[in-house]
């Protein structure tokens, strides 16, 4: 469902990217400069969230965070900061362990892309690590043309 | 390419005083500008590209993808006070931020011409603060290089990260074309690395051509570049080769058995020419040998021309054959100041001109007159210098060497010939010595 061509990470450090959070194995994102982070998820269609995993350790995982919904683009550090989310997260030390976090629902029915904004972490140290983040919703029932069966003829054929 | 805006960050400290860049620094800059300017602009259509400057820390114009209001206030900035690099950068940051389309790239250009006077550690934290927010920025370090060198490098490193970001500085030295020089800098360059096509007007390219635009004057030009510079090495060491010769006498150089007086009697003598009257005269004979055939026409008796050529060969060779005969032995001793690249383009070219007027009546069969200069040239060398025989033996190489000639076929038939008789020279030395011994007489 993520599309991760078009996934960026804001702040994060040149040896612990993005996408080794996005998977389950090994590895895991860490900010670069300072502790704050901004995630910026694709998905290929319309989705309706649920409910969201973090994983990360329980000295520098994050704590405060907030989610935006449908951004044009990769918001900056400023106006994330100043901007209203559409839901605020505090986590705790046990939510990091891959305790389900549920989200609001209904605000969540039609979500294009995800911004993820990591404003600080658990005890306040230099640098940010998440290891595994997972989001959990349901596509939209939209029209998916690949679904469709072919009534006659062979594919490539126009009649 | 690449949506971005821009930030040019001018430093008008008192520094721009300095003449080193022509007219004035500052003046130089103004060109820079212009250059970066319009190259961003055009670029893409929807870049835009504000002004900054860094001593009075000003907003000069604000981002805009009209070059004109660029430049007006540009031309108005005055050299005044001293450079404030960091805080300039921020408020480039700042005023990047402010941006109209958010999903434009942020970079900032900044032209450091005077000492920055900044810690380090500073430096590096603002440019981490860059860092974390994808800014990219490129420096163009000029006037004072060597003071800033670090501080600044510090900085682009820092930006660009341990993976290398699309980040850079260009340092460049006291010349009188800043813009110039900025043009091959990747600060003009694509992100792709691809050049600043159909805008550098041909200064930023190799040989001042685009080589997109004419692939094969570009591949000509190249392959002429390379022989150039092999010749060049190949001259070097016959310097060298040459000091160690004039020291002992042609005595001791041991010869490779041989019947004719040709070489022996031309070898001293090169050895007593300077290299460049040698390869001036060994030109102009070989332009004059070219042009003979067509000159010359069928006679093989001495027209002025070629009595010109003969006896400048004379001359040049200080001996050689003084009765001025048929043009293989008056332009030999001449290839031996040039290098195997040219006596083999030479010696096609020949057999070029040779076979193309067929009509011409030649008393010489045109593919073994192609072959005598080359061969009875290859003689001489294997006298002269045994390498240079291997070299010449080995097919491929020839092969090789003959592909890289512009206008050459390498499939054509005269070229096999040529080749063929060159590689199997063993055969035909002694009837080419014949020959050679005929046309001494």
């Amino acid at each position: 469902m993520i599309n991760k061509a078009g996934c960026e990470c804001l702040n994060e450090s040149d040896d612990h990217p993005f996408i080794q959070a996005l998977t389950s194995a090994g590895g895991y994102l860490e900010s670069d400069t300072d502790e704050q982070l901004i995630l910026y998820l694709s998905f290929n269609q319309a989705v309706k969230l649920h409910s969201m995993k973090v994983k990360g350790p329980a000295e520098n995982g994050p704590k405060d965070m907030k989610l935006f919904i449908n951004q044009p683009h990769t918001i900056d550090f400023d106006s994330a900061e100043s901007a209203n989310a559409v839901q605020e997260i505090a986590l705790t030390a046990k939510d990091l362990e891959g305790e389900l976090i549920p989200l609001k629902y209904v605000k969540l029915q039609n979500v294009m892309n995800l911004t993820v904004f990591v404003k600080n972490n658990q005890n306040d140290s230099e640098t940010t690590q998440i290891s595994y983040i997972q989001i959990i919703g349901s596509p939209v029932q939209t029209t998916k043309m690949s679904d469709f069966k072919r009534v006659t003829g062979k594919k490539g054929e126009s009649h | 390419m690449v949506l971005e805006s821009t930030i040019i960050c001018v430093d008008n400290s008192e520094y721009m005083r300095n003449g080193d860049y022509v007219p004035t620094r500052l003046q130089a800059q103004q060109d820079a500008v212009n250059t970066i300017c319009r190259f961003k602009l055009r670029s893409n259509p929807e870049n835009n590209v504000g002004l900054l400057t860094l001593a009075n820390t000003e907003v000069l114009a604000t981002l805009t993808t009209d070059v004109g209001k660029i430049l007006t206030p540009l031309h108005k900035v005055l050299p005044n006070g001293n450079i404030n690099l960091l805080t300039g950068i921020r408020i480039a940051h700042l005023a990047l931020k402010h941006r109209q389309s958010k999903n434009h790239k942020m970079r900032i250009v900044a032209f450091v011409g005077s000492p920055v006077e900044v810690e380090e550690k500073e430096i590096v934290k603002v440019a981490k603060r860059l860092k974390k927010e994808k800014v990219n920025i490129d420096i163009i370090n000029f006037g004072e290089t060597d003071c800033n060198q670090s501080l600044l490098e510090a900085m682009v490193s820092t930006i660009n990260g341990r993976e290398g970001g699309s980040s850079h500085l260009v340092t460049v030295p006291p010349s009188p074309h800043l813009a110039d020089a900025l043009l091959s800098s990747p600060i003009v360059q694509g992100e792709d690395g691809g050049p600043a096509a159909s805008f550098a007007t041909g200064q930023g390219f190799e040989f001042g051509v685009d080589p997109n635009e004419d692939p094969e004057l570009a591949l000509a030009l190249r392959v002429s570049m390379e022989e150039q510079r092999q010749r060049q090495q190949e001259e070097e060491r016959r310097v060298a080769q040459e000091s160690t010769t004039a020291v002992t006498p042609m005595e001791t150089t041991p010869k490779a058995p041989t019947t004719t007086p040709t070489p022996q009697t031309t070898a001293p003598t090169e050895g007593g020419q300077s290299e460049e009257e040698m390869l001036q005269q060994a030109l102009a004979m070989s332009l004059e040998a070219g042009a003979l055939p067509q000159t010359a026409g069928a006679t093989v008796t001495p027209s002025p021309g070629s009595a010109v050529a003969s006896s400048g060969s004379a001359s040049s060779a200080g001996k050689g054959s003084s009765s001025g005969g048929s043009f293989p032995s008056t332009a030999i001793p001449d290839f031996s100041a040039m290098t195997e690249e040219e006596q083999i383009a030479y010696a096609m070219q020949i057999s070029m001109q040779d076979c193309k007027p067929k009509e011409e009546p030649m008393d010489v069969d045109p593919p073994t007159s192609a072959a005598k200069p080359a061969e009875s040239l290859k003689v001489k060398k294997e006298e002269e210098e045994q390498d240079f025989s291997r070299v010449m033996a080995d097919p491929a190489f020839l092969e090789s060497v003959l592909q890289n000639l512009p206008g050459v076929d390498p499939q054509s038939q005269v070229v096999k010939e040529a080749v063929g008789s060159l590689t199997q020279q063993d055969k035909d030395k002694e009837k080419d010595k014949d020959k050679k011994k005929e046309e001494k007489k």
